[in-house]
């Protein structure tokens, strides 16, 4: 696991070193453990005699393999590293699905309303107009100031950002999300996690003892990035769509350009070439030369932007 | 500040806030930093007494709010916490004010603000740049060092998010000190005394 993390700190700051299992033990409402800067609270509670065995991610951004310290001595004992095969599943993925860019910014960044521009240019105008009258100018520029400070001039970004990696050689699909602050993870699907910039601060990891395999994990103001296993059965060919409706499609034959299609609902065949914007850069970008590739979102994605790549896919039925 | 002067940096300031979804711009405060970046330019621009004068400061006042505004509330849609946010636009308003009273100072002052002003303020980003495009290398260590207390190469190194608000707030100090060597009187006399 050590040398995994190592291996992805070439590109993100992997985060998750281990998974250590331990053996906690009552009674307690809630144990703090601590790792250098990272913290993990484990939430009980637990009775006076009633003991658990947990795997508790070891979360930080000290590449040790020391074991993590704990505040109360009593109440939890370290039984060793769990030997768990994430990073036999990771390296079992298609190297080009592991080496993808990912979400990390995309889709994070707020858009400015057109209501938010038309103020700004008319209090500009209007400001302009009156130039010669201090008040008025002072006035006009106090209430438009006051109108832009409002949250509504602006577009919200998506708290998460999720793209469906495929491969359609292998037929191999993982789902990679990218979250502001939180990341709510389920341990048994988790491939890998990482924060997106390079730099130190408080992580903090929560494990809800009646739901041990569900970790969340903090970082204030960072992004986190988690790869988790893709769907299963999900299948996307020329003939057939049975990933999901999707509002957007983009194809690339192996030689050409992207050109637009779609909508696409679920359990049709690939819709023909319609007029529409190119797919955004950061999407686009992540598609290797010389391979058929589809780029789609998905219609509704439950408040969440969801993308998906798939390379290697081609326009003939099969 | 002239209105041409002011139309012109409220243009600049505006136009990053319309590209805002093509700029992509990631780091803290740095919406804020890109709208107060042609103030700092501008409203410090050496000028003559003569410079025609509009409304002054109600009118660059008026103008530098909202887009600085709108810009914060970028960036804080952005995720960055409000605090760090007014701490860039309090921050960033104060040099341009400095930078500005500087000006107006040095118009009645002869010739030491302009160039005090192309020497701590213009000069050494545009000089670091420069050096930096033409020979693909960092620019010399002291070229760099002058450049750090220019108020323009630290609001453009916060927009790149690799400044911080506290490079920002020295560069009050340059703009102070600006202002000093802009002292009405010091070398008017000279300028006066000419028929």
């Amino acid at each position: 696991m050590i040398a995994f993390a190592l291996a992805l700190a070439a590109v993100l700051d992997p985060v998750l070193v281990g998974v250590a299992e331990l053996e906690v033990s009552g009674p307690f409402e809630h144990v703090v453990l601590i790792s250098g800067s990272a913290l993990t609270v484990l939430h009980g509670p637990l009775a006076a005699g009633e003991s658990r065995r947990v795997d508790v991610p070891f979360v930080g951004w000290e590449r040790t393999a020391a074991p993590p310290q704990h505040e109360a001595e009593h109440a939890v004992r370290f039984l060793g590293w769990s030997e768990d095969d994430r990073e036999e599943r990771w390296r079992a993925l298609p190297r080009g699905l592991r080496g993808r860019p990912t979400p990390t910014s995309a889709g994070f960044f707020p858009r400015t309303r057109t209501g938010g521009l038309v103020t700004l240019v008319a209090a500009g105008l209007a400001v302009l107009l009156v130039r010669r009258r201090s008040r008025a100018v002072l006035a006009i520029g106090a209430v438009a100031a006051t109108v832009l400070g409002m949250p509504f001039v602006v577009s919200l970004p998506a708290s998460a950002v999720f793209v469906l990696e495929g491969d359609a050689a292998s037929g191999t699909w993982v789902r990679v999300e990218a979250r502001r602050g939180e990341c709510a993870v389920d341990s048994r699907t988790l491939l890998a996690v990482a924060l997106d910039r390079p730099s130190r601060g408080a992580l903090e990891t929560s494990i809800d003892l009646a739901e041990p395999e569900r970790w969340t994990l903090r970082a204030p103001g960072r992004q986190w990035i988690a790869w988790r296993a893709g769907p299963a059965g999900g299948e996307l060919t020329a003939s057939e769509n049975r990933l999901g409706d999707l509002d957007r499609v983009w194809v690339r034959s192996a030689g050409g350009f992207f050109e637009a299609r779609g909508p696409w609902p679920e359990g049709t065949a690939l819709p023909p070439l319609r007029a529409s914007d190119p797919p955004p850069g950061w999407l686009a970008a992540g598609s290797p030369p010389g391979a058929g590739v589809l780029l789609a979102r998905f219609a509704d994605p439950a408040g969440e932007a969801g993308w998906v790549r798939l390379v290697g896919f081609t326009t003939e039925s099969r | 500040m002239g209105t041409g002067a002011a139309l012109t940096a409220w243009f600049l300031a505006v136009l990053p806030l319309v590209l805002a979804t093509e700029l992509e711009v990631a780091a803290p405060g740095g919406h804020v930093a890109l709208a107060l970046l042609p103030w700092m330019a501008l409203a410090g621009l050496p000028r003559s007494a003569s410079s025609e004068r509009s409304n002054g400061a109600a009118l660059v006042l008026a103008l530098l709010l909202p887009s600085a505004v709108f810009a914060a509330r970028l960036d804080v849609a952005a995720g960055v916490g409000p605090g760090p946010v007014l701490l860039v636009l309090g921050v960033g308003f104060a040099v341009v004010l400095l930078l500005g009273w500087a000006a107006e100072r040095g118009a009645r002052g002869g010739p030491f603000h302009g160039a005090g002003w192309w020497l701590f303020v213009a000069g050494p980003p545009i000089l670091s740049i420069a050096v930096a495009l033409s020979t693909e290398r960092d620019a010399p260590v002291l070229l760099r060092r002058l450049a750090a207390i220019s108020p323009l190469e630290q609001a453009w190194r916060l927009a790149r998010g690799v400044g911080d608000t506290g490079g920002l707030a020295l560069t009050c100090v340059t703009a102070g000190l600006l202002a000093l060597l802009a002292r009405p009187g010091r070398g008017a006399g000279r300028w006066e005394q000419r028929p």
